[in-house]
């Protein structure tokens, strides 16, 4: 049987590949947690830049669709609810906790992946592909201290923010389909959001935040610094960028959803 | 007079394509060196190879001395405050204004922005470019301008060693001769060591003082000026003399 079809030489070949893939991600972080003792003055610029284009300019399009989420749980919950007795007392319940623990963190991430996992990705890989960050090797400089980690820390101390707004928004949204579209008295509603939101969920969903938000960063910046071949090479490590990110949130969201239940 | 970049037997292959196959080459110290070849020869993989951006597969490189290859990155970083580069397509910060360009180490050495912006403008000057300049960004400009910023933001720092990976290409012949001069100006008063790339024979008989010749992968001349413009070896005549016959074939 030769080498392409034996389905186990196949097999191995894809794990031996992923690990290694694993393996380049994990020596970039370690390269960057590295540099990160000694950031320099241009690099403290660059952060503040990027907390502003991951924070601030994420923050409409992030929610909206934490409005538009919190919405669809109210309608989604009142129907599996069948619109029973139960609505009163448990719909702002489970709006809150849907979107605490799991949509917040989860649709912001991806939101995150999408708007600046792209947009990173295409300016560091335009930068590789057009020697820019050959240049600033030669000017002394470190391209991982100067554009890798004021990246990385903008996403991942920005996302748990985008977070909190985004749950306050959703459990909003909710509010405003429940007691407008499908009359749920507004006082009972609040009060069965409040009984729900513990602490626990609130660490749950910063700890997600602030996970998705490394992950963001990371495989924007990984892939950006890893392009190569002119434009399309660049265009390759965008949609790297964005669809790792997004499966990274997904597998993240598991793991760390078994390890708090 | 001291060997400053020592490339012995380097070898460096792109997958199956092997780019540098053994080549070997001294550079002196305050001298101008000229590097022709065939265009995809692999010249401009040399110098990034000396600059330690391509890592090699065989042989050694040495700067005064020292190994500069597998370096640790502080020391590597410590090398390259000695080198200035001009990459053959500028590479220029379209981030940042020409100026903070040109200013970039002196930035990043935190100097006060006022006098590293002065100091700028100095540089601009010396590749002809005016002040009014400084404040656009590197989109705005023309592809000679760019060549020029990227020249003055490699030499901005004077460095020991400087590397000009075809610095002429694309500018008209009154500037391209300004960058002659300025190159020759620069060796004779910053006694530094120039490393030019270039297809302009007239530049390059100008600027140099030894010239080499690469060749598949090797170098296959190396030479004063009187040597090349006289030289029997017949690839270099062919080279020199910008003829399509000869031993090197093009294919179309
Ligand atoms: N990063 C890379 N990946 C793959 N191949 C490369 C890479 N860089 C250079 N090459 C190949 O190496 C060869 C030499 O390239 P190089 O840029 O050094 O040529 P050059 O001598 O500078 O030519 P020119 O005079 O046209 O600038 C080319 O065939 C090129 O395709
Ligand atoms: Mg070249």
């Amino acid at each position: 049987m030769s080498a392409v079809n034996n389905p186990f030489t196949l097999i191995g070949a894809v794990v031996l590949g992923a690990v290694r893939e694993m393996g380049e991600i994990t020596l970039f972080l370690l390269s960057a947690l590295r540099q990160m003792l000694r950031v320099s003055g241009g690099a403290a610029g660059q952060f503040a830049r990027q907390c502003s284009f991951v924070g601030v300019e994420s923050l409409p399009i992030i929610l909206l669709t934490a409005f538009f989420t919190g919405g669809v749980l109210a309608l989604q919950s009142f129907n599996g609810l069948s619109g029973g007795p139960l609505v009163n007392t448990q719909l702002g319940r489970l709006v809150a906790l849907s979107m605490l623990r799991e949509l917040g963190p989860v649709l912001a991430g991806l939101m995150l992946a999408s708007r600046v996992g792209a947009a990173m990705a295409a300016e560091l890989g335009t930068m590789r592909v057009t020697e820019q960050i050959d240049a600033l090797v030669t000017l002394a400089a470190n391209p991982v201290r100067y554009l890798v980690i004021p990246r990385v820390l903008a996403t991942l101390l920005m996302l748990p923010l985008l977070v909190i707004l985004a749950n306050v928004m959703g459990i909003f949204g909710g509010y405003v389909v429940a007691t407008k579209v499908l009359s749920v008295p507004a006082m009972q509603y609040m009060d069965s959001t409040y009984g729900a939101i513990s602490g626990e969920d609130m660490t749950m969903a910063l700890v997600k935040a602030a996970v998705f938000g490394l992950l963001v960063g990371l495989m924007a910046t990984y892939h950006g610094f890893k392009a190569d071949g002119g434009a399309a090479g660049v265009g390759q490590a965008t949609t790297r960028a964005v669809v790792y990110g997004a499966v990274s949130i997904l597998v993240a969201d598991y793991f760390i959803t078994a390890i708090f239940v | 007079m001291a060997t400053v970049i020592d490339i012995k037997n380097v070898k460096k292959s792109f997958g199956k394509k092997e780019v540098l196959r053994g080549a070997s080459l001294k550079i002196e110290r305050g001298t101008t060196q000229v590097i022709l070849g065939g265009s995809g020869s692999g010249k401009s993989v040399l110098l990034k190879c000396i600059l330690g951006l391509i890592e090699v597969d065989g042989g050694s490189i040495s700067v005064n001395g020292k190994p500069a290859n597998g370096l640790k990155e502080t020391e590597h970083a410590e090398l390259m405050t000695m080198f200035g580069m001009l990459f053959q397509n500028a590479a220029l910060f379209d981030s940042m204004s020409v100026w903070e360009n040109v200013a970039f180490v002196l930035l990043q050495r935190k100097m006060d922005r006022d006098e590293a912006k002065r100091i700028a403008i100095k540089k601009l000057a010396m590749v002809g470019l005016r002040a009014d300049v400084a404040e656009l960004s590197p989109a705005e400009l023309s592809g000679g301008m760019r060549k020029r910023v990227g020249l003055a933001r490699a030499i901005c720092h004077e460095p020991e060693i400087i590397f000009y990976d075809e610095p002429t290409t694309g500018l008209d012949p009154i500037t391209a001769d300004v960058i002659n001069d300025l190159i020759i100006k620069l060796q004779k008063e910053l006694k530094c060591t120039s490393v030019v790339i270039t297809h302009d024979m007239h530049s390059a008989f100008k600027v140099a003082d030894r010239m080499a010749f690469l060749y598949q992968g090797q170098f296959i001349a190396e030479g004063d000026v009187k040597s090349f413009k006289n030289s029997d070896n017949p690839y270099v005549k062919q080279f020199v003399e910008g003829n399509a016959n000869g031993p090197i074939q093009v294919t179309v």
